[in-house]
């Protein structure tokens, strides 16, 4: 490795950020740690990487408002482009339902209310009532849940996975984490906590994770699996039914 | 990467306490790096400075397996100062000085730490610790937020393109320029002995 590379390649910000395998770590720390000029560059980004660790989320709170606006812009062309695709793809699904020569069909829904049917509003969380004892996991899980409470889904996701490893049985703590990755963005990992959930078995979670893993399903234009869990849901008779009901016709 | 903001290193902190080896592995590769390169910095020794960054790393797992680490939150702050104080322990046992940072110098190599002690005193004070700061806030807003996502939470470029809907090459030069202007801003902070702050 020499210096050249090392600017090219951006090894120190990798370097830095952690972001080097084994091997190109220890070949650039072979090679700093006997070059002035690397290990200036280095101490540089060091002492910025420290900075930014003790102040950057204030930094970015300050003035963070081109960029945020720009997020959100995007965020907005993302849902367009998205509310476009599954209208498409929801068009041509229809249209070889529909077919020629074949029988018509029933009453369809627009695809683009498919988008309407994947929303959610995050499910209530009613804190249990304080026990004498909390383990580890329970602790974590009421710390974690304090956020969500507060509508930071986000911030409420480490400690969750932190819970979850320590009580791999807690449905709760799955079904919570499968929403919160669901309200982050993180899809496919939500469906996956939701599917752990349901997997555990019998518990207060077990309808709720049918139901809103449908709704990410079919986010992800799952049609099928959603139908799945929606009949699942009616299967069971509970207090979702009706929703349930009302989704599966729209999307017959 | 997970987010590391102070909920993040809580987590991460709480998966050392509970033993759990894949947050151990996490923690020496976030911050063994950036330890290693403030003992050389300060040292100018490379075997020590492995050593001492080592040390710095078991100080930190001891303190949270014991859960002495009282705000887990700001843990980056309690491993920069665990390796901090082991430099100057090192340094005061061995009636040394710390190696003057010489930003923008044309030194040749790092110097033999038996050569003697360094002329420049160690600076500690408030406003020249805030010399990185204020040339931070001074980078356009979404300019220093690529460099928060690359250097405190560990993004590449193509995962804060995705963040804040640049191009990653867009990204990949605006973090390039950031740097440049950080890197005249602070080799200026420098000459005036307002970086090194051991």
């Amino acid at each position: 490795m020499d210096c050249k590379r090392i600017e090219h390649e951006e090894v120190v910000e990798k370097y830095l950020a952690g972001r080097l395998d084994r091997a190109e770590r220890e070949e650039f720390e072979a090679h700093y740690l006997s070059c002035a000029k690397c290990q200036e560059e280095l101490e540089l980004v060091r002492a910025i990487q420290e900075k930014l660790w003790e102040k950057g989320e204030e930094l970015i709170e300050e003035t963070a408002q081109p960029s945020r606006t720009l997020r959100v812009r995007k965020a907005w062309a993302f849902a367009a482009a998205a509310a476009g695709l599954l209208m498409i793809i929801g068009a041509a699904v229809w249209w070889q339902a529909k077919g020629p020569g074949r029988p018509p069909a029933g009453p369809q829904a627009p695809p683009s209310s498919w988008i309407a049917l994947a929303r959610f509003e995050p499910p209530l969380f009613i804190p249990p009532a304080l026990r004498d004892e909390e383990d580890e996991a329970s602790q974590l899980f009421r710390s974690g849940m304090a956020y969500y409470q507060a509508g930071r889904y986000g911030e409420t996701i480490p400690y969750l996975r932190a819970a979850a490893r320590l009580d791999p049985n807690g449905a709760g703590i799955r079904f919570f984490l499968g929403i919160c990755l669901l309200l982050t963005g993180e899809t496919a990992e939500g469906i996956e906590k939701l599917g752990a959930t349901i997997s555990l078995g019998d518990s207060a979670y077990l309808e709720e994770a049918h139901f809103y893993r449908a709704k990410a399903l079919l986010a992800q234009m799952d049609v099928d699996g959603a139908k799945s869990e929606l009949r699942w849901v009616l299967s069971e008779g509970s207090d979702l039914k009706e929703e349930a009901a009302r989704m599966l016709a729209l999307i017959r | 990467m997970p987010n590391m903001g102070p909920a993040g290193w809580a987590s991460l902190a709480q998966g050392v306490r509970m033993r759990d080896r894949a947050s151990e592995e996490e923690l020496a590769r976030l911050f063994h790096p950036h330890l290693l390169a403030l003992a050389a910095s300060r040292l100018g020794d490379r075997e020590t400075a492995r050593e001492i960054a080592q040390e710095a790393i078991l100080a930190v797992l001891e303190a949270l397996w014991e859960g002495r680490v009282r705000e887990p939150g700001k843990l980056p702050a309690f491993v920069v100062g665990t390796g901090r104080n082991m430099i100057r322990d090192y340094l005061r046992r061995k009636g040394r000085r710390p190696k003057p940072l010489s930003l923008g110098s044309d030194d040749a190599s790092i110097s033999d730490p038996a050569s003697g002690p360094c002329e420049t005193p160690p600076l500690e004070k408030k406003e020249e610790r805030d010399g990185v700061f204020e040339a931070l806030r001074e980078l356009k807003p979404a300019d220093r937020e690529i460099l928060f996502l690359t250097l405190a939470k560990g993004l590449s470029p193509r995962e804060i393109a995705v963040e804040i809907g640049l191009k990653s090459e867009t990204v990949r030069l605006r973090k390039s320029r950031a740097l440049k202007r950080l890197r005249r801003k602070l080799k200026s902070l420098t000459r005036k002995g307002l970086l090194d702050h051991i």
